[in-house]
């Protein structure tokens, strides 16, 4: 017991010692559903993590910290993706895709049932 | 249409992104950041032995349609990332970069064009330039007489 503590504590500093930063971001609705997608240039399927918790939708994107050489010259930011978005009711947690595809993460999360256009058929009498 | 608009999404780290960018100006490998944020895309050269490998963020393009030049000292590229779903919804947010890019960077050593090898994997471009040979440092035996 005093094991699992010590090693999500051991996890939750590791985290904090990572630098993070957020991937650029774009987020559009249609009547059907919200799309997210995001820059994550690096991260592999295997260094993704998508998570629902709650309220709470976060994405974690592991970048490797292998470097082919000596640094001359540094654009690129050091550290992991990292970005929380939060889920309204109007928003159907159990239906979200997930694509990562050439460094785009893209997310599309279904809108509930109830909040969804509808075509109201008119009957004939 | 009966249905409200409402923001579905929050961002809560928007204050942090801020912050992170004003720290990573200091933050580099070298403490060198010249172009914190701003250019597209971006690059990180290395100085690996033999050889210069430049690393280059450019993800979500098709690796056919960027160009890219090398001369005995510079290297260019040049491209286009579209946007394909534009217009087809109401935006909320839009922070990834679209529309043509063009960067030159000068190499501090000579490099032979020749030998130029780049790949694309997880929206990183990376290219390998082997130094000239005039370059590379020798050792030379020296013979016992």
């Amino acid at each position: 017991m005093e094991d699992i503590e010590k090693k999500h504590q051991a996890n939750i500093t590791r985290r904090q010692e990572r630098n993070t930063f957020l991937p650029a971001t774009d987020i559009w609705e249609t009547p059907e559903e919200i799309t997210l997608r995001m820059d994550m240039p690096g991260v592999s399927k295997e260094n993704l993590e998508i998570k629902v918790e709650g309220d709470t939708l976060t994405v974690h994107g592991g970048l490797s910290q292998d470097q082919p050489g000596n640094v001359l010259y540094a654009e690129q930011r050091i550290g992991d993706f990292h970005r929380e978005f939060s889920l309204s009711d109007d928003l159907d947690r159990e239906k979200i895709n997930a694509a990562l595809n050439a460094g785009v993460l893209t997310l599309t999360v279904s809108k509930a049932e109830k909040i969804k256009p509808r075509k109201i058929q008119i009957s004939a009498n | 249409m009966l249905m409200t608009r409402r923001i579905p999404f929050w961002d809560m780290d928007r204050m942090f992104d801020e912050m992170s960018r004003m720290f990573d100006t200091f933050g580099g490998p070298l403490g060198l950041r010249s172009v914190p944020g701003g250019a597209f895309p971006a690059m990180n050269v290395y100085d690996a032995k033999d050889k210069l490998v430049v690393t280059v963020e450019i993800p979500g393009v098709d690796p056919a349609t960027i160009d890219l030049s090398v001369q005995e000292n510079s290297l260019t590229l040049s491209g286009k990332r579209s946007d394909t779903e534009n217009g087809k919804g109401r935006y909320y947010r839009k922070e990834r970069p679209t529309g043509e890019f063009h960067r030159t960077i000068t190499l501090n050593e000579k490099v032979d064009p020749a030998g130029v090898a780049a790949s694309y994997k997880d929206g990183i471009l990376r290219i390998e330039m082997p130094k000239a040979q005039a370059v590379k440092p020798r050792t030379i035996a020296i013979k016992a007489e």
